[in-house]
């Protein structure tokens, strides 16, 4: 028999798990009997049947909750099927990778599930939502132990017979009866503590197990079918292992950066965080270490700069300037918003605002008043109103997300008419800047775990990118749909946003900034500045048609992805997309690039109606209706982007961290910040001399002395000149 | 300490004596370290020698007087073997506050801390207060890891440290508690209240007109 086997001691599977079965094996049922001390009959049991199943599966191994799963079927079936029991449960009747690293199967179930009550339950859905809160933080255990030790022994058999009968299907079954059955309770409530506390323990407290039966096989009808869920779950199995792969990647990559950057740090610890225009004339940079918060000022005309007589609590991250009032204001780590008068440097007020100020965003309203906004790392939007120096009174917070809000950014729409857009994690919100309601929201990417960078406003839509990532989006401000991807890292257009491209580059996009002729400069994690040009086309109508098709499957597929939905067709017409441009490029050169592409697939895709891909894909859908999609093509695809790079710069070893521009006169002039205090040649003003753009130095002078600190040159050429001025003077 | 220097400027917060706040902590940690003792310790002041091994997340709530203020903690308990690791910030998210935990007696596990302490600052919310748990202070004679080391980790890297026993219970009450002290309070009639003017607009009237609307339900 199987079980019999003596396990060779260098046996690497089992070596590999055998400590955490060990550790694992009397904290399984502790209190039955049967598994009550390390002598007991079912311990070993327990023991073999695990070792023995890292020796069948070992891609899968030991994950804690098969000791639950085992332990168990123990109680009603020898070892050996107890075995098999575990086979099936984990290699048939659960999706792969269910137990296995990442747990990406139980992930992607959650998902499914969180569908289906939308589906089934929408009220309930609805006010989750609206808390923000999100179930599977509960129900996953529901799923990875097959509701052991949720719901009472009893109830838990009966759903255990369904399940090994009817699979996977049954677990969502019943979960969505059990939140049927308790909707009420969690209706009630309205914070999270209560939702969890109420959910846990009335399900705990299932007894009821015909009346569990009943909602579960005759209320929820007309339940999705088997094949259906089927379907969605590979779905979202598919979504889920991608983006588990591209984080995996994501984490190597960081773990590098992190290593770069912490030796690194052992010589420059004073970043530079944040720099603002005041007053016409100056530029203040913000640097500092995490204590700390630091200040220079810089001269535009002189391109002097010097060391401020300000020493904050902690970093300075966010600053803005209200030119009017003569004030300053900087949003700090510790959550303290501090006024300073640009004038004489003086800290006017500091205020508390509890929570870290990621950024902010001034708003004239009228003369003499300002609304400021601030961006907090508990997703919290702080409103305030300002109309002179003084401290603000009329102050309260908005609760806008659960993650950190990262950028805020004024955008006017066709009709002048203000909003602001909120970047929190992978998120957009768009509130109405004068009434302050949410207009709505969307996410740019496809993994939750992503973090908006900035955005920046421009009259061709929203710029957007992702941290870590070299891909710039733009987004249209009436539509809410990307318009265009652009990858600065390739200097390539992209048709399909792939998941993996976010993975965190040296080359990733750390600011950019867009001027009024069209123009975007970027700056990225080592060190370049790009300056690109964007073009608009116009579409002929002639050509109006074909354009639909090239680009229409690479934005059904963004949309899809970005909503959750692959489904099916999509990919499959994706596919033949694919295929389809494949064979042609095999038949004349393969190493051209996109455009190539672009060109070829229109031509093929002629060949399909549109109205046979919207059908074709909605029948697949749920959500979205032909209609709606059939506006969203029409409205975007008489415009096509187009980028050319124009200058390309190494400006230092560093990252770049802010630009900014400013009009002064006829000119525009562009600051960039790059690297860490104390370096050379952080601080440089850009200006346009025949087309060309170049660039001049702040050179860092001593406070005191006012002599030049650095860079070197800066000083020799200064006491060269200061000699020549003597000697001038001698020789008079 | 900043936290009461603000009291004038939110509006509110001053009105009622006792406050309510509500927090949201996790624990972290490698396998078999005492998370779940820990929590079970303190939620319920009960010790089993051989705890059930955690599946995904437990979930717990505690409450703890803090001078005037009652501090609600949902604790989310999480398992520690390392395949579960990618769910980990399913639960750290929109956190307040962090125990991570290692097993004086186990050198492993306080390398698998820090791994978690990085982990934290760089992906939970920055202002997250970190708490780093020696547990097992019983079994100081197998100590693997000293009070010093870990105490000087801890400083360098700003977290609360203190060695712990779920077994014995020392020091496991002081350790909730000192992170109840250092977490901001801000009154969770407050935070009702702002979170109903974010569904319904914003209502120009303050914080405090609504704070009477809602604090009956709020406070129970």
């Amino acid at each position: 028999m199987i079980l019999k086997i003596d396990f060779p001691v260098k046996q690497k599977e089992v070596t590999k798990f055998h400590h955490q079965i060990y550790l694992d094996l009397l904290r399984t049922l502790p209190n039955n009997v049967k598994f009550s001390s390390k002598y007991s009959q079912g311990v070993n049991q327990l023991q073999e049947v695990l070792q023995v199943f890292c020796l069948h599966n070992p891609s899968i191994g030991y994950c804690q909750g098969m000791n639950f799963i085992v332990g168990i079927s123990l109680l009603f079936l020898e070892p050996e099927d107890a075995f098999w029991c575990l086979v099936v449960i984990t290699e048939k009747l659960f999706l792969p990778h269910y137990f296995d690293s990442g747990l990406v199967g139980a992930q992607a179930d959650q998902q499914c599930l969180k569908n289906l009550i939308e589906l089934k339950l929408p009220d309930l859905h609805d006010h989750l939502e609206s808390l923000e809160l999100d179930l599977s933080s509960i129900t996953l255990n529901w799923f990875l132990a097959i509701f052991i030790d949720a719901l009472p022994f009893e109830t838990m058999l009966r759903i255990w017979d369904c399940f090994l009968l009817e699979g996977s299907k049954i677990l969502f079954r019943y979960s969505l009866a059990l939140l049927h059955m308790h909707k009420n309770t969690l209706m009630e409530n309205n914070d999270t503590i209560s939702i969890f506390k109420s959910l846990k323990y009335s399900v705990k407290f299932t007894f009821d197990i015909d009346g569990l039966n009943k909602i579960a096989f005759e209320q929820l009808e007309p339940f999705p079918k088997r094949k259906e869920i089927i379907q969605k779950q590979k779905n979202y199995l598919r979504i889920k292992l991608e983006s588990w792969k591209s984080r995996r990647l994501q984490k190597i990559n960081q773990d590098i950066i992190e290593w770069d950057s912490e030796n690194d740090e052992q010589n420059f610890h004073l970043k530079i965080d944040c720099s603002s225009f005041v007053d016409g004339n100056f530029v203040w940079v913000c640097y500092g270490g995490q204590m700390e918060g630091n200040v220079m000022i810089g001269d535009l005309e002189m391109k002097k700069m010097s060391v401020q007589n300000i020493v904050t609590e902690s970093k300075i991250l966010s600053i803005v300037a209200i030119e009017e009032f003569d004030l300053v204001l900087m949003g700090l780590l510790s959550g303290n918003l501090i006024g300073f008068n640009s004038v004489n440097k003086e800290q006017l007020w500091n205020l508390n605002l509890k929570d870290s100020i990621l950024n902010m965003l001034s708003v004239k309203a009228e003369t003499n008043f300002y609304r400021l906004y601030c961006a907090h790392s508990n997703g919290k939007l702080t409103y305030i109103e300002l109309d002179s120096d003084k401290e603000p009174s009329e102050i309260f917070d908005i609760n806008v997300s659960s993650s950190p809000i990262e950028w805020i950014e004024l955008v006017i729409d066709d009709h002048e008419e203000k909003y602001i857009w909120l970047a929190s994690a992978n998120t957009v919100y768009v509130y109405n800047e004068r009434t302050l309601l949410n207009e709505t929201k969307f996410e740019v990417s496809v993994n939750q775990f992503d973090h908006i960078l900035m955005l920046k406003h421009t009259k061709n839509g929203v710029l957007l990118s992702i941290k870590g990532s070299s891909i710039i989006h733009l987004y249209d401000y009436n539509t809410y749909k990307c318009k265009l991807l652009f990858d600065v890292k390739l200097n390539l257009r992209l048709s399909i946003e792939k998941d993996d491209d976010f993975s965190f580059s040296r080359n990733r996009l750390t600011c950019f900034l867009s001027l009024d002729n069209n123009l975007i400069w970027f700056g990225t994690g080592d060190g370049y500045l790009l300056i690109y040009s964007i073009e608009i086309y116009e579409q002929k109508k002639i050509d109006k048609l074909h354009k639909k098709f090239s680009l229409n499957t690479q934005i059904f597929k963004r949309i899809m992805s970005r909503r959750n939905f692959s489904l099916a067709t999509d990919f499959n017409l994706d596919y033949i997309y694919h295929e389809r441009a494949k064979l042609n490029v095999k038949r004349r050169d393969s190493s051209l690039p996109d455009k190539f592409l672009d060109k070829n697939s229109k031509k093929e895709m002629k060949k399909f109606k549109s109205e046979f891909i919207l059908k074709d894909i909605s029948k697949h859908l749920d959500v979205p209706s032909e209609n709606e999609f059939k506006i969203n093509i029409c409205n975007n695809y008489d415009l096509e982007y187009k980028m050319d790079l124009l200058t390309k710069a190494k400006i230092s070893d560093q990252p770049v961290r802010t630009i900014m521009s400013k009009k002064i006169g006829d000119e525009i002039a562009v600051i960039t910040c790059s690297g860490n205090y104390g370096e050379d040649e952080t601080v440089l003003k850009w200006s346009q001399k025949d087309k060309n753009w170049k660039n001049e130095p702040f050179i860092e002078m001593c406070p005191i002395t006012n002599i030049p600190k650095r860079p070197l040159y800066a000083k020799i050429e200064y006491f060269q000149n200061l000699k020549n001025k003597k000697e001038t003077k001698k020789f008079f | 300490m900043s936290s009461q220097t603000r009291s004038g400027s939110g509006g509110g917060g001053t009105a009622s004596a006792s406050r309510t706040c509500q927090f949201k902590l996790v624990l972290l940690g490698e396998s078999s370290v005492g998370k779940s003792s820990l929590v079970l310790r303190f939620v319920k002041g009960q010790f089993h020698e051989f705890q059930e091994s955690t599946i995904g997340a437990a979930f717990l709530t505690q409450t703890v007087q803090i001078d005037d203020t009652t501090v609600k903690f949902e604790i989310w308990d999480t398992a520690g073997q390392e395949r579960y690791h990618s769910l980990a910030p399913m639960y750290y998210r929109g956190a307040q506050a962090a125990i991570v935990v290692y097993d004086i007696s186990n050198k492993e596990s306080f390398h698998k801390a820090q791994t978690w302490v990085k982990e934290l600052q760089r992906q939970a919310s920055p202002n997250i207060v970190i708490a780093l748990a020696g547990n097992k202070l019983d079994l100081a004679n197998k100590r693997a890891v000293s009070y010093e080391e870990a105490k000087q980790y801890a400083d360098e890297h700003s977290l609360l440290f203190m060695e712990t026993s779920a077994k014995t219970a020392a020091n496991v009450m002081d350790i909730f508690t000192s992170i109840a002290k250092k977490l901001p309070k801000s009154d969770v009639n407050e935070q009702a209240s702002r979170q109903s003017q974010n569904r319904s607009g914003v209502n120009v009237g303050g914080a405090n007109q609504n704070q009477q609307g809602t604090s009956g339900c709020a406070c129970k």
